[in-house]
């Protein structure tokens, strides 16, 4: 069985599906595409949200989550910071 | 003040010496701050801690080392006053750089162990200050606490090596493996001058490698 994933790789398993639809996404295709509980979920959208890496639109009752700047930022910066936490053992499992 | 005793030769070099790793310390902080504001990783908080505590404490350490030299080098032309204030500030720089050497490597123990708390943090420092400020030799026991500080990072890094069998991983516990090498020479520097020199070129070889490994991640 493989081990649990750390959170950097969750963050950017989030970002990188978001990337990839390059639009507004709904939390379940979120959800789905990153492979995550709707808890765990919900914990690292508020944490996203709260620093910015992406923007909640409400459509009607419908709520969808887009990348923003520094969302794209992270991402293009994410390989830099990976290789930084393993070289001096960072790691954090969730 | 003489607080080490070290060859006439490297009377200034040693300043250098000390001067790079404050800066190399400082690369590795400001580079994990980054880290942090990024992922708000505890860990990188506390490397950036740690490493910045580590860089001020050598600024110290240079600082003392260069007072030194300036007070032998107008020892005749310069008044009481001033060799008094002197010999404050080589107390004082001293104790500074003892005292956050000691925390910085508090702050990686945390890594190492595990354990981010700031009460993990406090029951590994706080002894090791109360000692080290009451102790009839600091200078000693900071560099056998410190030693045994490295020996559980160092332990650390191996494992992480043995773990990942990366040829980054394997610079860094080499990196602390020479700094805990470097660290055990202080101990014997009151005793053979030669000693300091070795400890001052183990250290620079360790932070080489940090900061090689670090300029690696940024390719």
């Amino acid at each position: 069985m493989a081990g649990k994933r750390e959170r950097l790789q969750v963050i950017h398993d989030i970002l990188r599906a978001m990337q990839a639809k390059n639009g507004p996404m709904k939390p379940t295709h979120i959800l789905y595409k990153a492979n995550l509980s709707s808890q765990m979920l919900k914990g690292y959208l508020l944490f996203l949200l709260k620093e910015g890496f992406i923007e909640k639109q409400n459509e009607g009752r419908k709520q969808t989550y887009q990348l923003t700047i520094k969302g794209y930022e992270y991402l293009s910066k994410y390989r830099h910071v990976r290789e930084f936490m393993e070289l001096f053992s960072l790691e954090e499992s969730e | 003040m003489a607080v080490f005793l070290r060859p006439e030769w490297f009377t200034g070099p040693d300043v250098l010496f000390e001067f790079t790793f404050a800066v190399v310390a400082l690369l590795v902080a400001v580079y994990a701050f980054r880290v942090f504001r990024l992922t708000k990783s505890r860990n990188a908080l506390s490397l950036g801690a740690g490493f910045l505590l580590m860089s001020v404490s050598y600024l110290s350490l240079s600082l003392m080392n260069a007072s030194a030299i300036f007070s032998i080098a107008a020892h005749d032309g310069i008044s009481y006053g001033i060799l008094r204030g002197l010999a404050i500030l080589s107390v004082l720089t001293l104790y500074t750089h003892v005292l956050l050497y000691i925390l910085g490597l508090a702050s990686l123990s945390c890594i190492a162990l595990k354990d981010k708390s700031a009460k993990a943090f406090l029951l590994i420092s706080l002894p090791s200050i109360i000692a080290l400020l009451l102790s009839p030799n600091t200078l000693l026991l900071f560099h056998v606490l410190s030693s045994f500080f490295l020996v559980v990072i160092s332990f650390q890094y191996w494992r992480n090596y043995a773990k990942k069998k990366q040829g980054k991983a394997l610079m860094i516990a080499i990196a602390f493996f020479l700094l805990l090498l470097g660290r055990i020479h202080f101990i014997f520097s009151p005793n053979h001058e030669i000693f300091y020199p070795i400890g001052h070129a183990l250290e620079l070889l360790s932070y080489v490698l940090i900061l090689i490994s670090l300029a690696r991640t940024h390719r």
